[in-house]
């Protein structure tokens, strides 16, 4: 049986060390066991002209945004003894000492500027320390498009503090139930904003997956039968068959590789994991037991897959090689284990579990060493975990406030949060890839 | 129980006595009072709804000393609903007893099982079968009710089903789709021994998606794992 453990904070970072040239400076790096949140000081937004009614607004998204990664200790403003009308956006105007006092080591300050519809934001970090600026970025664009525009700064915050790009990019694709008889697909932003339905056709449709170059959606529905699987263009909203043989085509893995795809299929009377190529040709039968086998996860190398089967009696997570050889056992642990996911780095799987209470919550198991983790207890059913880029973050449903909602956390089980924003039953998410820009 | 009950009631009319704002819902309170009399009768011929209707009382009485009102109302609805519940499968365990013919347990659904059995002609509609948890093996009553559902096809000959399989809410979606298939199958199975042509029966899994009961809890999952049928024009 799976018991409550002590949740094991992991993810790391070094500190930055000002001044130095990037490709010589320590990133904030993974699996350092010494992490500690970098103390980050956010100075209430300036208005330079114009932008009275943006400073706040503007404000609250870079904070949301900065809270989320996990990765920093958020300063209380209320805490500041800096005066904000005396300094200004110069390293020669800012008194480092009120700073270093109230224990920051990195200071964030923004200016605004608004003409017309258009807002100009002038970004700044400062080395509190070093009493130096390390990074100054000017980011214009429309008024109606702040959130895009206070991401886009976080975003270069975050690559300079991790080395990594940021998920305030990236959306996360769900199946939502309206009503008795329907489900559809929608996408949303990372933070929940955004959301908009892209399959709605009155069936059930389920289980929706990101292409690997997040483009497309591939999913399940009901319209025809079956449930048969679709694969939908996000450019052109137009949907197209990918497979539809007699019984389930269910529950997609896109490939690292960009070329195929593993799902479950049922044609032999029995949930089977296949491969095929994106567009349904060349399926290749992968599993061979006489039990239910079914959601499939690449690995980040697309040299393995994880599944869930019963073929011992109860779901258990399973490891294979992509070709279907080489069958591992994972969990022995609990007698419900299911809905895998790799982490992007390899080093974790997360999975769902029903624990000796009969409650379902996510855990994660090293592939390599068996270790377990505890990322939810207490708080309702949680539900179909899926990994962020960067491996970092955790999307996943929970019903601790009675219907179905979509969550985040850290990869650690930490600093959990509601992020879908509407009415309905939020089900099966599923985090994007980065988008090449 | 009934001894924890009269305890509260000095609460509520504390409550009232002092004079609370007027969305006190005391016309639910009293029709869930009235509701929650019979409790004792179904103690024993219904044990698991009638514990769940007291504490439904329970959680509406916390909610009313806390001046949660709107969710009170809510609870004792539920409460309600429950003890008609409660008493509703006592009835049809009476009934059971009488017709010694055991059909399946919570399906509140209208029962032709017992009255068809004195009909010569057999049923007239087809029957759902129920499943344990995490099961796709056929219960002995399931059989019964199979073995039925054979003699209807085999008086109709010109009809073509659906094989639903159907899951409770439990467990990922992915897993029930297939949970669901071998529901489904392991009826389609059962039909064929009997002699029905395997091509008059289609199957379908639905998971989790169309719950017949779309509350949670025991009562609501055990009618939701199941295999219906659709008659195909």
């Amino acid at each position: 049986m799976i018991k409550p453990a002590r949740i094991v904070v992991l993810f790391p970072l070094l500190l930055l060390l000002a001044g130095r040239p990037a490709a010589g400076r320590d990133y904030i790096t993974i699996n350092d066991p010494n992490f500690r949140p970098y103390p980050l000081a956010l100075a209430p937004w300036k208005d330079l002209g114009g932008g009275r009614d943006i400073v706040d607004k503007g404000y609250d998204i870079l904070r949301s945004d900065m809270s989320i990664t996990g990765v920093f200790k958020l300063l209380d403003p209320r805490s500041f003894i800096a005066d904000p009308r005396q300094e200004g956006l110069s390293s020669a105007s800012i008194k480092f000492a009120d700073w270093i006092n109230v224990g920051a080591e990195g200071l964030v300050k923004v200016g605004v500027v608004r003409k017309g519809k258009e807002v100009i934001l002038d970004c700044h970090l400062f080395d509190v320390a070093a009493g130096k600026e390390v990074l100054g970025r000017k980011i214009r664009g429309p008024a109606g498009d702040l959130r895009r525009l206070v991401h886009t700064f976080a975003d270069a915050l975050i690559r300079h503090f991790t080395g990594t790009p940021s998920v305030f990019f990236t959306r996360i694709v769900f199946a939502k139930k309206t009503n008795q008889r329907t489900k559809e697909i929608c996408i949303m932003d990372f933070d929940g904003f955004h959301e908009s339905c892209v399959v709605r056709n009155g069936s059930i449709n389920l289980l929706p997956a990101w292409s690997s170059d997040g483009r497309g959606i591939f999913y399940s529905s009901y319209l025809h039968g079956g449930p048969h699987l679709y694969y939908l263009d996000l450019r052109t909203r137009k949907s197209r068959v990918v497979s539809k043989s007699p019984g389930l085509n269910i529950g997609v893995s896109a490939c690292p590789d960009g070329k195929r795809i593993a799902l479950t299929l049922s044609r032999d009377e029995n949930a089977e994991i296949y491969s095929m190529n994106t567009d349904g040709s060349n399926p290749r039968r992968l599993t061979r037991d006489w039990a239910i086998d079914s959601s499939p996860a690449w690995s980040p190398d697309a040299k393995r897959l994880a599944f869930v089967s019963e073929r011992a009696g109860t779901p258990q997570i399973y490891v294979m090689q992509a070709d279907g050889s080489g069958v591992r056992r994972l969990t022995f642990k609990g007698n419900y284990n299911q809905t895998p996911d790799w982490s992007p780095r390899g080093d974790w799987i997360l999975f769902n579990a029903r624990d000796e209470r009969l409650v379902y919550d996510i855990f994660r198991i090293n592939p390599e060493s068996g270790e377990i983790v505890r990322l939810t207890q207490d708080q309702g059913h949680n539900e179909h975990p899926s990994f962020s880029p960067d491996g970092n973050l955790v999307v996943f449903s929970s019903t601790r406030t009675g219907e179905s909602k979509l969550y985040i956390m850290n990869a650690d089980g930490t600093n959990q949060r509601l992020i879908s924003r509407r009415k309905g039953e939020y089900t099966t998410p599923e985090w994007g890839p980065w988008l090449e820009k | 129980m009934a001894g924890k009950m009269n305890r509260c009631w000095p609460l509520l009319v504390l409550l009232l006595a002092a004079g609370c704002p007027k969305n006190i819902p005391q016309a639910e309170i009293d029709a869930t009072k009235t509701a929650l009399a019979g409790l004792d009768e179904t103690a024993d011929c219904a044990p698991e709804t009638t514990r769940a209707a007291r504490e439904m009382w329970e959680n509406a009485q916390a909610l009313l000393r806390e001046e949660r009102f709107e969710e009170a109302k809510t609870a004792l609805l539920a409460a309600r609903r429950l003890a008609e519940k409660a008493r509703q499968e006592c009835q049809e365990k009476k009934k059971r007893q009488a017709a010694a013919k055991p059909p399946p347990p919570a399906a509140p659904a209208p029962q032709p099982a017992a009255a068809s059995t004195e009909l010569p002609a057999g049923p007239d509609k087809l029957q759902t079968v129920f499943f344990g948890f995490n099961e796709a093996r056929l219960t002995d009553e399931a059989r019964q009710r199979l073995e039925q559902n054979a003699e209807y096809l085999r008086r109709h000959p010109a009809v073509r089903v659906q094989v639903e399989g159907h899951c409770d809410e439990r467990g990922s979606t992915e897993y029930n789709l297939a949970l669901g298939e071998r529901r489904a199958l392991a009826v389609k199975g059962f039909l064929v021994k009997l002699g029905i042509e395997p091509g008059r029966l289609e199957i379908i899994s639905y998971g989790e998606e169309r719950p017949l009961d779309p509350g949670s809890g025991e009562q609501a999952w055990a009618r939701n794992r199941r295999a219906e049928f659709r008659e195909l024009k």
